[in-house]
């Protein structure tokens, strides 16, 4: 998987720059066929979505079957949204307003669903990063299958996947669009988060707890067994 | 093009404008109008389209003079010419405002460029911020035929309208960047999306105009590559010799001397609501709720109405070609049958 810096403007969305659409509406509009039809009326844009705060596995059975959701559709691009490079896959949900890219094999394997194993083999790199993005997925509404986390497992937080730090105490979620800015202690969380198997919920100081739940509502942190 | 203004047109433009198209348009339009007085609020690269395009007028009017005078001989050039107009001084000028004050403005470039091109004659700057021009500054430039505008939001644009428009002569022309824009909206699934939709003032304006005896025309030219910075909006101010003639179609045809053998084309939705269009005025309503009172002369009706005698003479005209009122024995008066299904 690239590790490839990601540049984002985080006030202004790429692509889309005068219209405030987040980067999930400016892809839509770049990348998916339009119907000849007129729009109701202008409407601003909508408020950045919260995702939610549930427990989630950190690994997945190898031959857990996972699927593209109701909702989700996958697509292909001659060119990243995000990046440099060649064609890649896209699975977007209109509806939910969110869409990642994915390496073009991962994409096909998608198309008419895969194993877990199968899938860590068509996206390269450790078993549990390929885990961590494909958990995410299903936490995005894009994929069904993967299996709830045990209740009774202690719990941690950790970096939600596609998440960058976009410069200027901006953290960038890119497949919602959702741009937050955080102070010193919530940054300090997220990139602790970010180191060896995650921060504790239970080592979490009852000063940053609302900042820990905002950091996850807004998908820069997720919650794991 | 001419090389050297190729490349001084070449040194202005910033692919990001968007006018890449625009600008040849412009000079084109100046050249076929020939417009005497040219307004551009902001300057740019579209400041030498518009200056080679009355220059390519000036020179096309000085031949066009020849050869009505006599000087020269071409009989399918001189047969498609109106003498009087040909041999008219043409002598127009480039007014543009720009507030060169403004960090980012290419106001002393193009100005440069316009004295190495040698049309620097023809260009005057108004260094001052639009908006801080007075009425008695605007009026002092005399009717306009030709008016660009590129310069600021959808505000700025009605308020650029809202100071020309009664300033610009019949048969002018006002162009405007940007007709579309790429923003958030309802669809018809009611979920929020980005889409590229027609601005505010171009649908206002389409409404303004579905009217009968529209008083201009709008065209809007689509750049279908681009999401933002792109097309261009035409609105033609009608002079009184073109208004609506009220006459058939068909009639006006063997009037003509061809043959009807076809009917008009119908080009949208047959016109469902021809009163209701006729109706969707102030005044129209209020004459029309008069005679539904009380048949009247058109005197008689400016004086009850408190209304001027040639608007309630206009909206007669209108009403009567949408068979809502009659005028018999010298006295005008509402048409029932008209509401009967």
């Amino acid at each position: 998987m690239s590790e490839r810096p990601l540049v984002l403007d985080p006030v202004v969305p790429r692509f889309c720059a005068q219209t405030g659409a987040s980067l999930p509406l400016a892809w839509e509009l770049a990348w998916t066929p339009h119907p000849d039809e007129p729009v109701v009326r202008l409407a601003p844009p909508p408020e950045p979505r919260v995702l939610d705060r549930g427990v989630w596995p950190r690994a997945l059975p190898p031959d857990t079957v996972l699927a593209p959701a109701r909702t989700a559709r996958l697509s292909r691009t001659p060119v990243p949204f995000l990046g440099e490079g060649g064609p890649v896959a896209v699975l977007s949900c209109a509806r939910l307003a969110v869409f990642t890219e994915l390496p073009v094999p991962v994409g096909e394997l998608l198309g008419g669903g895969a194993s877990v194993a199968e899938l860590r083999a068509a996206w390269g790199g450790a078993d549990a990063a390929v885990d961590h993005l494909l958990v995410g997925l299903v936490r995005l509404g894009l994929l069904t299958g993967a299996p709830a986390a045990p209740n009774d497992a202690p719990r941690a937080l950790v970096r939600e996947a596609w998440v960058t730090d976009a410069g200027d105490d901006v953290l960038a979620h890119t497949p919602t669009g959702n741009f937050l800015r955080v102070g010193t202690a919530a940054l300090a969380l997220w990139q602790l988060a970010g180191t060896g198997p995650g921060v504790a919920s239970d080592d979490v100081p009852d000063r940053l707890r609302d900042v820990a739940d905002r950091l996850l509502s807004a998908g820069m942190l997720r919650a794991v067994a | 093009m001419d090389v050297s203004a190729d490349e001084a047109v070449r040194g202005l433009t910033r692919p990001g404008m968007g006018t890449e198209n625009a600008g040849p348009v412009l000079r084109a339009v100046s050249r076929m109008t020939r417009p005497r007085t040219v307004v551009e609020v902001g300057a740019g690269s579209s400041t030498l389209h518009l200056l080679l395009g009355l220059r390519d007028a000036q020179e096309e009017a000085a031949a066009d003079r020849r050869l009505i005078g006599g000087a020269v001989s071409d009989d399918e050039r001189a047969s498609v010419l109106h003498p009087r107009s040909a041999l008219d001084d043409y002598a127009p000028r480039l007014l543009v405002v720009d507030d060169i004050s403004v960090a980012g403005t290419s106001a002393h470039q193009v100005s440069d460029a316009a004295r190495a091109l040698g049309l620097d004659s023809l260009l005057t700057f108004v260094e001052r911020d639009f908006f801080d021009l007075t009425e008695q500054e605007l009026d002092a430039w005399g009717p306009l035929d030709l008016v660009w505008l590129d310069a600021g939001t959808q505000a700025d644009d009605a308020g650029f309208l809202a100071a020309l428009w009664p300033r610009l002569a019949p048969g002018g022309t006002v162009v405007l960047h940007e007709p579309y824009l790429a923003t958030t909206a309802e669809t018809r699934d009611g979920r929020t999306a980005c889409r590229v939709v027609p601005t505010p003032l171009v649908q206002d304006l389409r409404r303004q105009v579905a009217v009968p005896q529209g008083e201009f025309d709008v065209l809007t030219l689509s750049e279908p590559h681009k999401h933002r910075q792109t097309g261009l909006l035409l609105l033609r101010k009608h002079a009184a010799w073109e208004r609506d003639r009220g006459v058939p179609f068909t009639e006006e045809l063997q009037a003509l001397g061809e043959t009807p053998s076809v009917g008009v084309p119908r080009l949208g939705a047959a016109p469902r609501q021809p009163i209701l269009a006729a109706l969707a005025d102030a005044t129209r309503r209020t004459v029309h709720s008069a005679l539904v009172l009380n048949p009247d002369t058109a005197e008689g009706l400016a004086a009850r109405l408190g209304t001027a005698p040639a608007q309630v003479t206009e909206a007669l005209t209108v009403l009567q070609r949408a068979g809502l009122v009659s005028y018999e024995d010298q006295r005008w008066s509402a048409v029932d049958e008209v509401w009967q299904p």
